[in-house]
């Protein structure tokens, strides 16, 4: 099920709604618990329902290993148990790749196997193997099976993440006021889902008609000149944030609903000045995971500068990996790994020699988001492109290799005034606007903090009529396929 | 803050959404570009005129199913030669055919559904013509082929399917899906572009013609189709862009998940061609040919290898049930070139008559 289906807001969620504050209302909380459980199983199965015993076993297995582990302190039990969750992952992600590789690499003709993936195998495997470490780090009280399947499939999260970690839901679990209708909670959550829904299926799905046709183009092996292709990267750049972060704060806000608080994901990542603060700002769960449970078990910046960059880049590189099974999604990661040791490298050196490059501070910042913008860009043209090698053609067409043509035509039938009208205002509200976090947050004072008033209420009213509308296209989250 | 601001907010939210949709459904439901929602009246207007010998000119956003229907409906004869195809199909004219009565029944997008309705219209009716010649687009066997507007023939396809003893029609998802388009957010840009058109031309209208060339559309009497002058005309680069854009696009029309040559499909198919032989009228093949451009995607891409698969299958049917078969997907296979093209999918006239031999 999709959170942008008519099903989802119409059916189930109002039925969810009920059922959970019902049940709180007569203080039956584990039935409500158990409901939201229930729920949630529900959403998933309804994409598939042969993989739910595979989320369910899974589930049980980690739960009944994590307790044993929080007994026994195994270190050897840790490992294995972190080895079978992984290997469950590889299998289904990364088999195909795999024996493709081996195909390439050593001209074999070994049959890739055709292995569908499990809708959120990615986030529901690192969810739970960092229950196992902090089982082991003796970072976890004892949980009951119903709170624990909770935290692992509460629907909000469970397709695309925000990773939500169990120190920060489980407090929230045995807390008896989630239980009580909070009118607070409601406002803001529905304000925040429906800002995520427009952002999806009216913003990113209208950039995905420009930067698909281009890819693709650029796939069957046209060359892109220098306007179609950064015109394609700035879409695919534009789509991925709004989609992603659409589908994070649709899930923010349908947590909120039933008095839950997960994490922020994403943050206006491309305001960033630099890459250290844009993994700050993008997909924020996931680089917090990467930092806490692989980065610093490495070793971290603890073991010297030549280490930690060696780190940076082993940890970036697995996160490429995470992303997706296929060599452009390990370049992409090995970049930003390159960018985060240059970035780092470059601070210390400066700090070092306390060298100031630029006297006017405004240039200064205005470069130095510049630079970082259009690393980021070009390394997601490694993200999105179907190979390496389509990559690599778009990349030169970036670099004007074929030329400067005013008049590209778009697969998509768009002319270049709705492409350039279409990314101008994503750019805007991407750079200029304060996110919806900020605008439902605490921001005393500042213009644009949001509060229940009429005026709010119609323009959200809009927006998530317009929203709605949209849904009648049917399309998919982007991270979906992680 | 107390509860009652906090409920006067969501309370707000939800009628300004719900004004929102309303307004929404009512514009598309008023304005109706594709004449979805509306009565009879547009369609049998145009099915009138036709049935008159008048051709009419001006023809955009109808129904073009229901024309079809109002015009069988109202024959006072059978047909001698009909086609049934899809827009590929729209330049096949009457002198093809010259013995006895003519008519193009082509819809866009035509799906196997409505061959097998628009044939039943004709038995409905108590008709049966000596000939139907068939268009054969590939997309006919794929059961992805995400076409859906033969649902506006669904009773008399479902009406095919009971001689067929295949039933598997929902009268309740066809109205539902035809109501979702209230709350389309394309339907609404389409409506209120097709509204300010109205407001500022105010002239909408199709109207019969002698002309069989135009500035603007002209469906011919006998149901072909003349394309407007700008269309007709187009220059070679602009044909090549076309085409171009048209095998880039993603996926290429109706085809996307072509995965394999639906069984369902195929038992229709050919429990069709049983039905019209066992009655004795001749069925007669059209493959129309592609843009060699989008030939060339269609042949060498993995993902169309379906389209290929489809065309050797639509040949085995034939020659087993003794049809002919005119055209092919490849357009070289009747010397047909670029130039024979509007775009990536539509043969000229010029290559319709080589197809059928007539330069």
């Amino acid at each position: 099920m999709l959170f942008n289906s008519y099903e989802f807001i119409f059916i189930f969620l109002p039925i969810t709604l009920i059922l959970y504050f019902t049940l709180g209302y007569f203080k039956y909380t584990k039935m409500a618990l158990g409901i939201l459980v229930f729920a949630s199983l529900a959403f998933y199965a309804y994409w598939d329902i042969r993989y739910l015993p595979l989320l369910i076993g899974s589930i049980l297995f980690n739960y009944f290993v994590g307790a044993l582990i929080g007994k026994t302190k195994s270190k050897k039990l840790l490992i294995i148990n972190i080895f079978i969750n992984f290997a469950l992952l590889g299998y289904f992600k990364y088999a195909g790749f795999f024996v493709k590789s081996i195909d390439d690499f050593f001209g074999a003709s070994f049959i890739a196997p055709e292995i569908i993936l499990p809708l959120g195998i990615s986030f529901f495997t690192f969810t739970q193997t960092a229950f196992l470490v902090d089982a082991y780090r003796g970072e976890f009280e004892k949980y009951d099976l119903l709170k624990y399947s909770l935290f692992v499939t509460v629907f909000p999260h469970l397709i695309a993440g925000p990773i939500l970690h169990h120190g920060e839901m489980m407090p929230q679990f045995n807390n008896p006021k989630i239980f009580c209708l909070n009118w607070s909670n409601i406002c803001i959550g529905i304000t925040i889902f429906f800002v995520g829904l427009f952002k999806k299926v009216i913003i990113a799905d209208r950039l995905a008609l420009i930067a698909n046709p281009i890819f693709n183009s650029a796939f069957s092996g046209s060359s892109l000149d220098m306007i179609e292709a950064w015109l394609g990267a700035l879409a695919y750049s534009l789509q991925l944030y709004f989609d992603f972060s659409g589908y994070s704060e649709m899930a923010i806000g349908l947590a909120l609903l039933f008095n839950l608080k997960i994490p922020i994901n994403f943050f206006s990542p491309y305001k960033a000045k630099n890459i250290i603060d844009f993994w700050r700002r993008w997909h924020i769960t996931l680089s917090e995971y990467l930092k806490n449970y692989l980065y610093i078990p490495l070793g971290g910046n603890r073991k010297g500068q030549v280490r930690r960059y060696i780190n940076l880049l082993a940890t970036m590189l697995l996160g490429g990996l995470w992303h997706g099974a296929g060599w452009n999604f390990i370049i992409w990661g090995a970049l930003h790994g390159v960018y985060l040791t240059l970035n780092h490298l470059w601070r210390h050196l400066t700090k070092k020699v306390g060298l100031k490059v630029f006297r006017n501070e405004k240039t200064g910042r205005f470069l130095a988001w510049l630079t970082t913008f259009i690393a980021v860009v070009m390394a997601w043209v490694f993200f999105r492109a179907n190979d390496v090698n389509t990559a690599l053609s778009i990349l030169r067409g970036m670099f004007g290799a074929n030329g400067i043509s005013l008049n590209p035509q778009f697969a998509s039938n768009l002319s270049i005034k709705e492409v350039v009208i279409w990314i101008a205002i994503s750019l805007i509200i991407t750079l200029k606007s304060p996110n919806i976090i900020e605008i439902t947050g605490d921001l005393h004072g500042k213009e644009l903090s949001w509060k229940p008033s009429y005026a709010w209420a119609i323009i959200l009213g809009i927006i998530a009529g317009i929203a709605i509308l949209g849904i009648s296209q049917h399309s998919e989250f982007l991270y979906f396929q992680f | 803050m107390a509860d009652y601001v906090h409920k006067n907010y969501v309370k707000s939210v939800l009628i300004t959404m719900i004004m929102v949709l309303l307004i929404s459904s009512f514009i598309n439901y008023y304005v109706d570009p594709a004449h979805i929602f509306s009565k009879a009246g547009f369609e049998q207007g145009i099915a009138d005129l036709l049935i008159k010998g008048e051709n009419v000119a001006k023809l955009s956003n109808y129904n073009e199913r229901l024309v079809q229907k109002y015009y069988v409906q109202h024959l006072d004869h059978s047909i001698n030669t009909i086609v049934l195809g899809s827009s590929r199909s729209m330049q096949i004219r009457s002198y093809l055919f010259p013995k006895g009565s003519f008519f193009n029944h082509s819809v866009s997008g035509a799906s196997l559904e409505d061959h097998l309705a628009i044939y039943q219209l004709y038995l409905l009716h108590g008709f049966k013509p000596n000939t139907v010649v068939l268009g054969l687009d590939p997309w006919l066997l794929n059961s992805s082929n995400v076409q859906t507007r033969w649902q506006d023939l669904a009773k008399e396809y479902y009406s095919a399917l009971n001689d067929n003893s295949h039933k598997d029609y929902s009268v309740t998802t066809f109205y539902l899906k035809k109501y979702k388009e209230l709350v389309s957010i394309s339907y609404l840009i389409s409506s209120i572009k097709t509204g300010l058109k109205i407001l500022w031309n105010n002239d909408d209208m199709y109207y019969p013609t002698s002309e069989v060339a135009s500035s603007v559309p002209i469906k011919l009497s006998d149901g072909s189709l003349v394309y407007e002058e700008k269309f007709r005309n187009q220059d070679k680069v602009k044909v090549e862009e076309s085409a171009k854009s048209y095998a880039l696009s993603t996926p290429i029309y109706s085809l996307g998940n072509y995965s394999k040559l639906d069984d369902k499909y195929k038992d229709m198919f050919e429990g069709l061609i049983d039905k019209v032989q066992g009655q004795n009228v001749q069925v007669i093949f059209f493959l129309p040919p592609y843009h060699p451009l989008v030939y060339e995607v269609l042949a060498s891409n993995p993902d169309y290898k379906m389209v290929t698969e489809a065309e050797k299958y639509f040949r085995v049917i034939a020659r087993r049930k003794g049809i002919k078969v005119y055209g092919s997907y490849n357009p070289r296979v009747n010397g047909c070139s670029e130039r024979d093209f509007f775009d990536g999918m539509h043969p000229k006239e010029r290559a319709i008559m080589k197809i059928f031999n007539l330069n």
